[in-house]
């Protein structure tokens, strides 16, 4: 049935928002394409598995101390590492995040070994059914958890001092400066953001889905594939991003064979790079209103 | 101080000594590296199998890292696909050897050549992709291809492949072969970098626009450049294909190649010649003596990746050059200070008209 597999990839859509959104924030922003995505999203994974099997607590509560850690992780490597590379280009903050990714790959291996672990909780295992069709609770919590984050963010760019200051840093660094606001602080608040964000979409991958050390590079293409679709740092293109490739991994697969689902994913990123490199929908988060 | 044109021109005797060095930097260059071709041409004579078996992966190391540097460093595309180029060159080698009767070192060219072919169809694609967006364009066919081939029944998908007992090669052939493609593709981009092309490549590389209004058509330089470094890159991968013996997908197009040239270039110096081969021993070092540590030696590499592009981004052998230039200036100053006080003072002009052309890129 086309539809169950419509519907089926519609909430699948829903985590691919969230996993994509702290991409979107630090490349609207800082203009920073942050090749350690994947391992934000795994490192949230992990924290939040180490925490459940410590607490024995449900796995999203975790999220209420793995998301500060995060933003305080993030923050940090905003600051220390990333804000002083900004001046020598592009290329440079390209290397840097992936010196990021190499040193998380191998912590991850070093800490928690090879193996693909998950995350378990009573909702993993079970299903809503949605107009006869029956999709998994966690992909279900996904949407909402993307729907929420959007509107929230949307909420904090618009309306609180923080989110001007952001939306002012993003469009003119140096006129924002020459207002007072401190740019270096905003930065590092805002890829403290986007790693929050991340750890809500990391767990809910650990909940959908295994991981293991070197799982984020996958999650970082799939994250480029919506961000790029939804025109690279726009909040509502990555919403409509997410939940298009959503089905259409889940219809295409259907046709092809579940085995090829990363393959299309990877060759849909490629066509629509090649095709329209600026995406299809919305503005950065700096310029839009 | 006062100085007159004179004055200045009279050097301390250290101060000329250091000057004459200077200028014969790139020809000593070029002799340390002539006897270092030549010791390492004589290898087999005192090395053991162990050592050469060492050796070969080192001079593949340099050949890959060279390559990727050609379009990374020297093109400005920061690729993360060329691990694409090394599993299709391990793949052709072993289909050409399991089904087709031709000569090795043919079926060796002709993994080279298709690991160019396919890199000019993803030029065709990618190339009008700038900067990140190139970049994970880039990464996104390695990713699709490896998933292709974990599918691919004629290739045994995720089992892979065993090569012909014929393709067992003796440790010195492969020793040679390792060394002949590094030299080769060492000579190649260094001639390269410097002639017309490879100008039009740098000047694309800093300002396309600007390159375009002085009528330099980027389109077809980067597609060349491209194809070179994946026929290199797809060679060494034959190489390595004709080592294991056997092939499988996950290794042969592991993420770990690309992710190793990468290393190798930026410690070693980003679009620099020497760059490439001093950042692989440096790696290939770490990767020994930490070998029994495989997860500490890789968090060394990955902490020194980003140390370096925090502190000194241009790369270790730059930062070499400048120190020894700075440490022979400190000595000379020392030396004349009892003759001329304007030493100092020419010597900093003649640093400044002279710049990096002088000892950079040996």
């Amino acid at each position: 049935m086309v539809l169950y597999h419509l519907i089926d990839g519609f909430f699948l859509g829903g985590l691919y928002v969230t996993i994509a959104l702290g991409l979107t924030l630090v490349f609207g922003v800082m203009n920073t394409v942050n090749l350690a995505q994947g391992e934000v999203l795994i490192g949230s994974a992990y924290l939040t598995y180490t925490l459940a099997s410590l607490t024995h607590l449900d796995p999203l509560l975790c999220l209420l101390l793995v998301a500060p850690i995060m933003f305080v992780i993030g923050y940090l490597v905003q600051r220390l590492l990333l804000n002083p590379l900004i001046p020598r280009g592009q290329e440079t903050l390209l290397v840097a995040t992936f010196g990021l990714l190499l040193v998380a790959e191998t912590l991850f291996g070093l800490i928690y070994g090879n193996n693909t672990l998950s995350l378990s909780a009573s909702y993993t295992l079970t299903g809503v059914t949605i107009f006869g069709d029956t999709v998994r609770t966690i992909y279900v919590i996904a949407l909402v958890a993307a729907l929420f984050l959007v509107v929230g963010t949307h909420l904090l760019l618009t309306y609180l001092p923080l989110g001007k200051a952001i939306r002012a840093a993003a469009e003119d660094p140096g006129a924002a400066a020459s207002i007072g606001i401190n740019v270096p602080l905003v930065y590092g608040i805002t890829f403290g953001l986007a790693a929050a964000i991340s750890a809500v979409g990391g767990t809910l991958i650990g909940l959908s889905f295994g991981f293991g050390p070197t799982t984020g590079s996958s999650w970082l293409l799939r994250s480029f594939t919506v961000i790029v679709l939804g025109g690279m740092g726009s909040l509502w293109g990555t919403l409509l991003g997410g939940l298009l490739i959503g089905v259409l991994e889940e219809v295409a697969a259907s046709i092809v064979g579940p085995q090829f689902r990363d393959l299309i994913v990877f060759a849909f990123l490629v066509i629509v790079l090649i095709v329209r490199p600026e995406g299809f929908f919305g503005q950065r988060v700096g310029v839009a209103k | 101080m006062k100085t007159s044109p004179a004055s200045a021109a009279r050097l301390a005797p250290a101060a000329t000594w250091w000057r004459s060095l200077s200028r014969l930097a790139p020809w000593l260059g070029w002799g340390v590296l002539g006897v270092l071709v030549l010791l390492a041409a004589l290898g087999p004579l005192y090395l053991s199998a162990f050592d050469l078996v060492l050796a070969f992966t080192l001079f593949n190391y340099m050949t890959m890292a060279q390559s990727w540097n050609l379009l990374g460093g020297y093109g400005g595309q920061f690729s993360l696909g060329h691990s694409l180029f090394v599993g299709a060159g391990s793949y052709t080698i072993a289909v050409l050897l399991l089904h087709s009767g031709l000569p090795l070192l043919l079926d060796l060219v002709l993994s080279g050549l298709l690991a160019a072919a396919l890199a000019t169809l993803a030029a065709l694609l990618l190339m009008r992709l700038r900067e990140a967006y190139f970049s994970i364009g880039s990464l996104g066919l390695a990713m699709a291809a490896l998933t292709w081939m974990l599918n691919w029944s004629f290739t045994g998908a995720t089992s892979g492949l065993n090569l012909p007992p014929a393709a067992t090669l003796d440790y010195s052939t492969l020793y040679y072969l390792a060394l002949g493609l590094l030299v080769a593709t060492t000579l190649t981009i260094v001639l390269l970098v410097r002639s017309p092309f490879g100008l039009r490549l740098m000047a694309i590389r800093d300002d396309q626009e600007a390159a375009a209004e002085l009528g330099v058509n980027s389109f077809p330089v980067k597609l060349v450049t491209f194809a070179i470094s994946a026929f290199f890159v797809g060679l060494a991968g034959g190489l390595i294909a004709l080592n294991k013996l056997e092939i499988e997908p996950d290794s042969a197009f592991s993420m770990n190649w690309v992710i190793t040239m990468i290393i190798i270039t930026i410690i070693g110096g980003i679009a620099t010649s020497t760059g490439p081969l001093l950042g692989a021993v440096v790696f290939f070092t770490l990767q020994q003596v930490l070998q029994n540590s495989q997860a500490l030696s890789s968090l060394l590499t990955g902490l020194l990746l980003i140390l370096i592009i925090r502190l000194a981004p241009e790369g270790l052998w730059p930062l070499a050059l400048k120190l020894g230039r700075r440490l022979g200036e400190a000595l000379v100053s020392r030396l004349d200070r009892s003759g001329s006080t304007t030493t100092a003072t020419a010597l900093a002009a003649e640093e400044a008209v002279r710049g990096r052309s002088t000892l950079s890129d040996g």
